[in-house]
């Protein structure tokens, strides 16, 4: 480190170069000029871990290893002072340092773009290994981990994947087909296609939030991943300012133009040679479009028969994409009625017209991404479905922006129905339907004191005061393993006799929030573990068991320990969101789950929920599946309020039904193995070397 | 008029793979045989003597004859006997197969067929190629260990250019198809059909699989013992559609190890042809790194830097790091593809049900896999008396060959053992559980899994008879205690086989001594 006082000012952003289409690209004249971009990167701030060789930072580990070779491919080091002269290495397929550079890029574009929109560091969660029968030592859990590894070029072969067991991306590459006008053919590799990155760096952050979410309990919940991913990789593309500006130099500002849609599809799918995930969306949006063009009419439930996972989540990423278009749409109708001319039109386009729609695109697709991203805390922690996806979103919108003055949620329920994602009981028209209810205060029923109305809120004022919701420094609540245990990062704030300045230097914002969280779970769970008086009123607000098993003896299903029935606290978040109006949100975001044994035979269920399973209930005995519950709370910290509450009921045997149903369609479940729809050791892998 | 007087189930012991011989004596005619498959698994030790042993046996009970020949599917482990024991078996002066049985997938001129076999050629030549290719360098990584296990059910492939037919077909399908010229006449049976044994009792017998419905065909688990794979649905998808396009030239191509002009980066190590310039990876040598030998190419430091990040148990945070590995990354894809191949070729088994006087049914399953056994409830069977359906069958099912050595994909349990209501109910799995550990990656695999031994003793209620123990050793059936009128049937003395008597019914009467077979 340099002098105490440094002349020179820490800089703002650190931009690294990166191709903006794949690689192709840069042989075509058509686009080669556009084909290097720049990705805009905030410079690491002192309280995180500085960029190093690799790059390795706080975040991210890139460890170029190359099994197919045998061979490793030195790190690169991006403070170089020749690469900050030139923001980093110029764009180059055959170099593999440059690989490493870019999948840094833009991994750490979509975990800053996840950051800001969700209000919080993005951590990331290891699943734990499989367990072998056997295996010395003590069973592992899934845990926090610092920091994603990424493997640009992991394996030979046409595939990109995140695996939760190495908590790593993983990205390979190959040799292409030529196309059919004799260009291509060379090695393709998967790290350098942005879309690729986007999406699969989404996959590792939404496991982060949310760890459940791999395991697969209807058709929507396993497509509901690969679909977010894609939305996504979707709208990072329009962040790239070149790239929009080529588009709409083409299409004359029409995004619903086929050829566009078409030109979107190819580029997605050139990077692995062939048409993409996102062919099926567009292609969707696509026909949509020539039918209506015709005077057609669309059938709400033409999507119905589809049950593929794989394209089922296409729904959802062409009805977000829909939104965009509308919402870009409105946003630019001035602009071409300013101008005189007809959208389309590609005749003699201004510079400055381009340029302002070029600047509409990108806001629109800010706006409808972080609509999106913000979405995933209003969902229950198990078992999404599409329609509570698009309730999920509209209620976060609402929380956040009360007035919707471009009907930004109107275009979401437009877009959702027409394409027959439907909310179950909500037929009605407007949008305040859909949003999630606010809880009721509780009864009063058999209190012995009476009077007072309680509610959620002065139920869970009790626990709040035990939460660390801030940045500390020296929390007494803080256990003493958890204090032991803490990282180097996080020991530097909580101990306040070694101040030096070297501690002040090692104090890592991220550790800290590790310790707060796993500490703030470990409270909850004692809150919740505690009989109370309430304890009835919570557990119809929450949707799981929570009193001694006496009072749930038509559910022994359910898993208890001794007498307490168990739950899972899934993760407990602290948010700040901030609204296109100034408007501040602060949240804590509870997740909480609780699991039950399934079977298949309808008949043995009802017997198990009885306890009257032949051998008992045997709390060990492996059910041949298992059915999850719970909700996600959501308290408003200005004033301690439970705002939301979403949740699953974990008595809803209609809910076991469908899932056991879903999961009878599984080879799994018909034979005699392990249990169906557990995940996969590389549910990822799978999902994307079938069908893509 | 005929009737059958005796039925024998010869199960041939210590395969890990299938061979029955059915002995049928019927009142005032010679004795008859029906021989169902003959192999094991290839690369077992001495798996050509033991083969031969059986062939011998085959050829000295048969007296030469063999009345009906069944194939039920094209996997080694069904069918080496013939290579194995050429001599014997495939010798038209020592044996004579008098009728062939070989399920619809079989048959040359049915289109679907002949779609379904080129496909199946492609991907085994791309699995087969791979072993031979890790074989030959000796990669020694689990998932490259499952590829060469694998291709053991696939056969031997014929070196390019010795065999009659160009391109060099597969030897098991040569087996074939001597096998079709062999015998006198060849039957390439329909599910749903109910045909009669070609014998002088022509006991009826229903055939259940393999299903034409593609849906049904394509819909397996594939077969990895412990451990779950991933599956892959190209050609044939896990969720049964096979709307997806098959497997290309060159994506089939992608699964071999060398870059399309197979060059080496540097000349002595295990080089598979890095696609970067040589001076990117200079002195970066994988073992060169891991054993931080230094050559004068290695930049300064590196070997540690790697080590930080990749090597080491613990990470710079203490964490473990030794799961996040991907050394067998890379052989992944290519394990994916011989696994669904081989559940596939599983699911292509012909399933017999024979139908004896008394309404018992003897159930020879084959390998059949989760989509084959779903599809034999699609239709119903049309015997003399009734139509009967699937699960009538199974319900009055007597006896019954455990599919694919007990492995747990081969067994349905709700649609399958659950419905085989019979408190008589015997099952037959011919298995070598020891050899069959030491396949695959560790635990290896489980032949048989132990939950399908499980409720095979709880159904049987002791009744399990295994190729590789004695019955009347065998710890796990002594719970259930060693029923007389059971034991009474099974005769176990000679060291190759073991006989059931499943005819004629009720109590025998007190053994005799009986000299010959």
């Amino acid at each position: 480190m340099g002098p105490a006082h440094s002349l020179s000012t820490k800089p703002s952003s650190r931009c690294l170069r990166v191709f903006a289409f794949d690689p192709q690209a840069s042989i075509e004249l058509d686009t080669a000029p556009i084909n290097d971009a720049i990705v805009e990167l905030p410079w690491e701030e002192p309280w995180e871990d500085s960029l190093a060789k690799g790059p390795v930072n706080d975040y991210l580990e890139v460890v170029d290893y190359d099994p197919a070779s045998a061979c490793f491919y030195q790190p690169v080091d991006l403070d170089d002072p020749m690469l900050l002269a030139q923001h980093g290495l110029p764009p180059s397929d055959g170099n593999p340092q440059f690989h490493q550079q870019m999948v840094f890029a833009v991994a750490m574009k979509t975990i800053r773009t996840f950051e800001r929109a969700l209000g919080r560091m993005v951590l990331w969660m290891r699943e734990p290994p499989r367990r072998t029968a056997g295996a010395e030592g003590p069973p592992r859990y899934r845990d926090y981990i610092k920091r994603l590894r990424i493997y640009p070029h992991a394996m030979r072969e046409a595939n990109a994947y995140y695996s939760p067991q190495k908590a790593a991306l993983l990205f390979g590459y190959f040799r292409g087909k030529p196309a059919r006008d004799g260009t291509g053919g060379g090695w393709i590799f998967t790290c350098l296609s942005q879309d690729i990155v986007a999406h699969e760096t989404a996959h590792a952050i939404l496991h982060g939030m949310w760890p459940r979410s791999i395991e697969s309990c209807n058709a929507d919940a396993l497509a509901f991943h690969e679909a977010f991913a894609d939305i996504i990789a979707l709208f990072q593309h329009f962040t790239v300012a070149a790239v929009v500006r080529h588009e709409m130099r083409k299409s004359g500002g029409a995004m619903r133009s086929v050829s566009l849609l078409n030109g979107l599809a190819q580029q997605f799918g050139r990077g692995t040679g062939r048409e993409g995930p996102l062919r099926f969306a567009l292609q969707m949006v696509e026909d949509e479009e020539k039918e209506l063009a015709a005077n057609g009419r669309l059938n709400p439930d033409r999507n119905a028969r589809i049950t593929q996972p794989h394209k089922r989540g296409q729904i959802l990423v062409a009805a977000v994409f829909d939104v965009f278009v509308t919402i870009f749409e409105q946003r630019t109708d001035d602009l071409f009625r300013l101008a005189g001319r007809r959208r389309g039109d590609t005749a003699n386009m201004s510079v400055e017209l381009i340029e302002r729609l070029v600047v509409e695109a990108q806001k629109a697709a800010d706006h409808v991404l972080r609509m999106c991203i913000r979405g995933l805390d209003y969902l229950p922690p198990v078992d999404v479905t599409f329609g509570e996806y698009l309730r999920a979103i509209l209620t976060a919108d609402a929380d956040l922006v009360p007035v919707d003055r471009r009907h930004y949620r109107v275009a979401f329920a437009e877009a959702f129905r027409k394409r027959g994602v439907t909310v179950r009981g909500c037929d009605f028209v407007t949008v305040d339907t859909l949003l999630w209810e606010e809880p009721a205060p509780f009864a009063n029923a058999g209190r012995p004191s009476g009077g007072e109305t309680r509610s959620a809120d002065t139920s869970f004022a009790e626990v709040l005061p035990r939460l660390l919701l801030n940045v500390v420094y020296d929390p007494a609540t803080l256990s003493t393993d958890l204090r032991e245990n803490a990282s180097e990062g996080a020991k530097a704030y909580i101990e306040p006799r070694n101040i030096t300045p070297d501690a002040i230097e090692r104090r890592n914002l991220r550790d800290l929030a590790t310790l707060i969280v796993k500490h703030n779970q470990k409270m909850i769970q004692q809150w919740l573990a505690k009989s109370e008086e309430d304890d009835e009123e919570w557990e119809h607000l929450l949707g799981i068991c929570l009193r001694p098993l006496e009072f749930h003896q038509d559910k022994q299903t359910v898993m208890f320990r001794g007498e307490k029935p168990r739950v899972e606290v899934h993760s407990v978040r602290v948010a700040r969101r901030q609204g296109p109006d100034g408007q501040s949100l602060h949240q804590l975001i509870i997740q909480v789950t609780q699991r039950r044994r399934g079977y298949f035979d309808p008949a043995v269920q009802a017997a198990a929920d009885k306890g009257e399973l032949a051998g008992g209930t045997d709390q060990t005995a492996e059910p041949d599946f298992w059915f999850r519950g719970g909700a996600t709370l959501l308290v408003d910290l200005s004033d301690g309020r439970v705002r939301r509450v979403v949740r699953k009921r974990i008595d809803d045997d209609g809910r076991l039904a469908q899932q056991r149903g879903f999961l009878l369609g599984d080879p799994d479940a018909l034979t005699f193995t392990g249990q169906p729809g557990a995940s996969p050791p590389e549910p990822f892998a799978f999902l994307h070397r079938s069908g893509r | 008029m005929t009737e059958l007087r005796a039925l024998t189930v010869r199960m041939y012991r210590g395969l890990l793979g299938d061979c029955f011989l059915l002995r049928v004596e019927t009142t005032g005619a010679a004795r008859q045989h029906i021989l169902i498959d003959c192999g094991l698994l290839q690369g077992l030790p001495r798996a050509a003597e033991r083969m031969t042993a059986v062939a011998r046996d085959i050829a000295a009970t048969t007296g030469g004859v063999v009345d009906l020949l069944v194939v039920t599917h094209e996997h080694w482990d069904h069918l080496s006997g013939f290579a194995q024991a050429k001599d014997i078996l495939l010798d038209g002066a020592r044996i004579r197969y008098r009728r062939l049985w070989l399920a619809w997938t079989e048959r040359p001129e049915d289109p679907q067929a002949r779609a379904l076999r080129a496909r199946f050629d492609k991907r085994k030549q791309a699995v087969s190629r791979l072993a031979l290719a890790l074989d030959e360098h000796r990669i020694d990584d689990p998932a490259a260990k499952l590829v060469r296990d694998l291709n053991g059910f696939i056969g031997p492939l014929d070196p390019p250019g010795t065999a009659a037919a160009p391109g060099g077909r597969l030897t098991g399908a040569r087996i074939l198809e001597e096998l079709t010229a062999l015998a006198e006449d060849v039957d390439y049976l329909e599910p749903g059909s109910v045909v009669e044994l070609p014998l002088d009792i022509g006991l009826p017998v229903a055939v259940l699989g393999p299903p034409r419905n593609e849906e049904r065909l394509f819909k397996d688990l594939p077969s990895s013992g412990a451990n779950k794979e991933t599956y892959l649905d190209r050609g044939g998808s896990a969720t049964g559609a096979s709307d997806e396009p098959d497997y290309t030239e060159e994506e089939l191509a992608n699964y071999s190890l060398f870059g399309v002009d197979g060059t080496a980066s540097d000349g002595g190590a295990l080089a598979l042809g890095s696609p970067f310039a040589p001076r990117y990876h200079a002195g970066l040598n994988e073992s060169d790194v891991e054993n931080r030998t230094t050559s004068p190419d290695t930049p300064a430091g590196i070997a540690d830097w790697f080590h930080t990040h990749y090597y080491d148990k613990l990470d710079e945070q203490g964490q473990s790091q030794s799961e996040r590995r991907i050394d067998g990354a890379n052989f992944q894809a290519p394990a994916s593809l011989a696994l669904k191949l081989d559940s596939d070729t599983n699911n292509t088994s012909l399933v017999l049900a024979i139908r004896l006087p008394d309404d018992r049914f003897m159930l020879f399953a084959a390998d059949a896999q989760v989509g084959n056994w779903l599809s034999w409830h699609d239709q119903d069977y049309g015997f003399a008396d009734r139509r009967w359906s699937a699960e009538e069958i199974l319900g009055a099912t007597a006896l019954y060959k455990v599919g694919h050595h007990g492995s747990h994909n081969a067994t349905l349990k709700g649609q399958g053992l659950a419905m085989m209501t019979r408190d008589d109910l015997v099952a037959l799995v011919s298995t070598v559980e020891e050899e069959a550990k030491s396949q695959g990656r560790p635990p290896g695999w489980l032949m048989p899994n132990p939950e399908v031994r499980k409720a095979l003793l709880e159904r049987t209620q002791g009744r399990l008879v295994r190729g590789d123990r004695r019955w009347k050793d065998d710890e796990d059936v002594t719970p259930y205690g060693r029923k007389r009128d059971f034991s009474a049937r099974l005769e176990e003395g000679n060291e190759l086989f073991v006989d059931y008597r499943i005819w004629p019914p009720g109590p025998l009467p007190r053994k005799r001594r009986s000299n010959g077979p």
